[in-house]
């Protein structure tokens, strides 16, 4: 069991640790939410500027404030996202210590019954 | 198999099997847990033995993750012996040194035997009984399981021993024929075995499908959501199941590649229904969402829109209003910038009709620009009548032709849509039921390719499910109620002894013409008992000979018997068609011309073909019926294929009558005039040779002399009392008044026919002016004198009344 679990299970347990990553990262699709930072959201005001120069002018604005509106909502969604990031490698990181350590938690156990002891 | 009892994953799997169960696991929890309770509680009391109390969890919680996933799937270790590759659920059930039996017993124990018992009615007791029992024989049992399992990834599994049992069985062959299987079919389920085992893992990873800010640079599409189905949604939910095949592989490439370059961005599958036309719309709708697949950002995570025309047409009161629809819901899939629309049967949009707009002027513009991308689905017939309709439209657009899936594609897509059909209908399907599905669609189900039709069968075969299991016999129920079609052999008591008398109750109603009765019915039997070629016609017969001699009566006797009513008899005077333009009127479409030869059989295809007086066909009709007579296939003007190998095909024919009347007269036996008898048919040019060696048998029927003559007027005479049977009445005729009726009636060129007329005008009247008259009561019989039938024959009125016999002296005909 031993052998097991220092060899297959913690590589296997390294494995789930990288899936939860790979989850996170591709709910808050981190990487989309980069390349299209500033595209217009949902399309809105996104319409081609053909026409008078007035016409064109206020579909540029438009257009604009829809980028700037995405870009706004994109940047707190990539920061939330990398938040939740961190805090599941910080979580996998603790479960592969956990892991590493849970074998030799009985010995540390009566170290520490001895020690509060005294 | 010695020493390596004490192999690691031997043990371990030993192990799994003996402490994988629930209670133990149970135990560790509840233990664990009370541990961690009981030290935190002398923690909380100032106990430092508490931290020992509670670290003790920790070898309990290791057990349960080790029994949870190290004993659950043990890895494969580098060797190729048993306990190095075999499936631990198999190998932890095995002693030392197992003999054949004994791993049969273990690989019925897990899922791989359930699934071989339940699939395929391989019982744990039939594998068992027949392995052998010897030690040494399990090596080559184990070699043959390595050969089944190839280069597959992870352990020898129980169904791969299963099948290397049965293959290391001695006469195997015989033993899977009772269950209707063969060695190509445990191998089939094996990998079918093997592809669930994929499916399952397949679905219990997680998928990345993008996540929540996927859409956002896409625009909203409202109006194509209220219209249409998103198919892409459908993937995302679970709601449609995918099968990965080779072709519909293959046509989802060319759809990427036609949307990946520039040109027309659309692309139409053609292909007769049921080929799977919508099914490869959403494979390719599935491969958009998955983020693994290599694809170019420009198809990545596109959402695929099916719209539906009834519902467009329904919502919108004419053209006016339906274009303006379809060009808003186009603006809108312009707009979002994601979306793929899908026009499934996209016939509906270019021809006018009920359900049905045509809309090219509007669509053909949106084709040509190729802004947005649009995939169409339309059958071959509907594809060539646009073409030659619009040329311009068919240009414009990409064509991808989908095949109809080949047998073991077929396969494949019932195995993978069972299972949701299984889960719905709470059956469990057989694999004979699978393969039975398959072999009765090809043959009887036209208007649909495969898979579809398939699948069709399968799913009504649901209704007919024998306590929740659905086995060949259940599809076999479900063709013969839709089709009228009798597919089962020959199982009933009553039909194997209908057959094995088929020529008394032939000759219950036919006189002598023994050898044409042996023949036809030497070939039904054949069929019933499955000795046959099951890629031609029951039987193809040409019966020569005079008229009035029972050809017909034959063909009408062949119906009752073997397809249980004469209404089974599809009759045909091909003196009708001596034109060369009738061949047209022969294999018309059933919606044009519900008696054409085509339609009669494609409604009824276990019938008797009759063929009336090939003779006079035209050489073009005779040349239509040559496929028919080989392969049992005859195509329509539609193109569409008609099986007539359910059918028995009997062609009459009186050319050479006289040549056979005068050799029988000359004392010749019908057996020595056979063959010059042929020789003059192709002499005289009536018949080519290649048109005549279509037939399994020319069967020549020879004049009826006098006593058979007597015989015939006896089974008139029969049929005469049971139509009197309803008013209780029989008529019985005198010995001599028969022998007047045979002088009166037989013509030596027309045969016994005119024997039929003059019955009528003599018996029939004779009993029906006795009854009018009221002189003959229920329960009697009226006998007929020669002087009754002379007189009536005669013209004159009946001066003295026939006989009557009260009911205790009733003598029959």
């Amino acid at each position: 069991m031993v052998r097991w679990w220092y060899g297959e299970g913690l590589y296997g347990q390294m494995l789930r640790v990288a899936r939860m990553l790979g989850a996170t990262s591709d709910y808050f699709s981190i990487v989309a939410l980069l390349r299209t930072l500033f595209a217009p959201f949902r399309q809105i005001s996104a319409g081609g500027g053909t026409g008078p120069l007035g016409v064109r002018l206020h579909a540029w604005l438009d257009k604009l404030v829809s980028r700037l509106v995405g870009g706004a909502i994109r940047t707190v969604t990539m920061l939330v996202g990398i938040l939740m990031l961190f805090l599941t490698a910080l979580i996998g990181l603790l479960l592969l210590v956990g892991w590493v350590v849970l074998p030799v938690l009985p010995l540390i156990g009566a170290i520490s019954a001895i020690v509060w002891r005294v | 198999m010695n020493n390596q009892f004490n192999h690691p994953r031997w043990q371990a799997a030993r192990l799994a099997n003996k402490f994988n169960v629930p209670t133990y696991k149970a135990g560790a929890i509840i233990i664990s847990a009370l541990l961690l309770l009981a030290g935190a509680l002398l923690i909380y009391l100032h106990v430092s033995v508490g931290w020992l109390v509670m670290s003790l969890a920790s070898p309990l919680v290791m057990v349960i993750v080790w029994m949870q996933r190290g004993l659950t799937t043990i890895t494969v270790s580098g060797g190729n012996t048993l306990p190095d590759r075999l499936e631990s659920a198999v190998l932890g059930k095995l002693p030392n040194n197992p003999t054949p039996t004994q791993l049969a017993e273990a690989a019925m124990q897990t899922s791989s035997g359930q699934f071989f018992a339940g699939r395929f009615g391989i019982g744990p007791t039939f594998l068992s009984l027949l392995s052998s029992e010897a030690p040494s024989a399990t090596q080559y049992v184990w070699e043959n399981a390595l050969r089944l399992h190839g280069s597959t990834p992870g352990p020898v599994s129980g169904a791969e021993i299963v099948v290397a049992l049965l293959q290391a069985m001695p006469n195997n062959a015989q033993f899977l024929a009772q269950l209707q299987l063969d060695e190509d079919d445990v191998v089939a389920g094996m990998l079918w075995h093997r592809h669930i085992r994929e499916l399952i893992d397949y679905h219990s990873k997680p998928r990345r499908t993008g996540g929540i800010a996927r859409d956002w640079s896409f625009g909203y599409a409202p109006l194509l959501r209220r219209f249409g189905v998103n198919i892409s949604d459908q993937i995302a939910h679970g709601a449609l199941l995918n099968v990965d095949l080779e072709s519909h592989n293959a046509a989802r490439a060319q759809i990427v590649q036609l949307f990946t370059h520039s040109g027309r961005q659309n692309a139409t599958l053609v292909g007769p229904l049921g080929v799977g036309k919508t099914t490869v719309v959403e494979a390719f709708a599935a491969y958009l969402l998955e983020a693994k697949h290599e694809l170019p950002a420009s198809l990545r995570y596109r959402q695929v829109i099916s719209l539906d025309a009834s519902a467009l047409i329904s919502q919108a009161r004419g053209r006016g209003e339906i274009e303006q629809l379809m060009n808003d819901l186009l603006l809108e899939a312009f707009r979002a910038k994601n979306i793929i629309l899908c026009l499934d049967n996209a016939q509906l949009f270019f021809e006018d009709g009920n359900g049905s707009i045509d809309i090219s002027n509007l669509l053909l513009p949106v084709l040509e620009g190729g802004a947005i991308r649009i995939i169409l689905t339309m059958d071959e017939q509907r594809w060539l009548q646009i073409s030659q309709r619009n040329p311009a439209l068919a240009t414009v657009l990409n064509r991808i032709i989908i095949e109809p899936t080949t047998r073991e594609e077929t396969m494949r897509v019932l195995q993978d849509q069972l299972l949701p059909l299984e889960y719905h209908n709470k059956v469990i399907f057989m694999y004979q039921a699978l393969t039975e599905a398959y072999r009765l669609s090809e043959r009887y189900i036209s208007e649909q390719a495969m898979p579809g039709k398939a699948l069709k069968l399968l799913t009504s075969a649901t209704n007919y499910a024998d306590g929740s299991l659905i086995t060949a016999r259940s599809v076999q129920k479900a063709i013969e109620q839709t089709t009228g079609v009798k597919v089962g052999t020959a199982n009933a008591p009553e039909e194997r002894d209908r057959l094995l008398n088929m020529e008394a109750l032939i000759h219950q109603r036919m006189i002598n013409q023994t050898r044409a009765v042996k023949v036809v019915s030497d070939a039904l039997r054949r069929a019933r008992a499955g000795v046959r070629n099951q890629d031609r016609p029951i039987g193809t017969f040409l019966f020569m000979g005079p008229t009035g001699v029972g050809k017909t009566e034959l063909s009408k006797a062949l119906a009752e018997v073997y397809f249980n009513g004469e209404n089974n008899l599809v009759r045909l005077d091909l003196n009708e068609f001596s034109q060369a333009s009738d061949v047209s009127r022969l294999i018309a479409d059933a919606a044009t011309d519900p008696h054409s030869l085509t339609a009669q059989v494609s409604k009824q295809p276990f019938s008797v073909v009759l063929l009336d007086e090939i003779e006079k066909a035209h050489p073009n009709v005779l040349n239509a019926l040559l496929q028919l007579l080989d392969e049992g296939l005859l195509r329509d003007v539609n193109n569409k294929t008609v099986s007539f190998r359910d059918a028995i095909i009997i062609a009459t024919s009186n050319a050479g009558a006289d040549m056979i009347r005068r050799s029988i007269d000359a004392g010749y036996s019908l057996e020595q005039i056979e063959q010059p008898f042929v020789n003059s048919l192709i002499e005289q040019k009536l018949f080519r040779p290649e048109f005549l060696n279509r037939f399994d048998e020319i069967v020549m029927f020879r004049p009826l002399n006098q006593p058979e003559l007597l015989q015939v007027i006896d089974l008139i005479i029969n049929g005469i009392n049971k139509n009197l049977a309803l008013q209780k009445v029989a008529v019985s005729v005198a010995d001599d008044a028969k022998q007047l009726l045979v002088e009166k009636g037989y013509d030596p060129r027309l045969g016994a026919r005119p024997m039929r007329r003059i019955v009528s005008r003599s018996v029939e009247n004779l009993v029906a002016k006795q009854m009018l008259s009221g002189t003959v009561q229920p329960g009697q019989t009226i006998t007929l004198t020669r002087d009754d039938i002379e007189s009536s024959l005669s013209g004159e009125a009946v001066s003295a009344a026939p006989v009557v016999i009260p009911p205790e002296t009733t003598t029959s005909a």
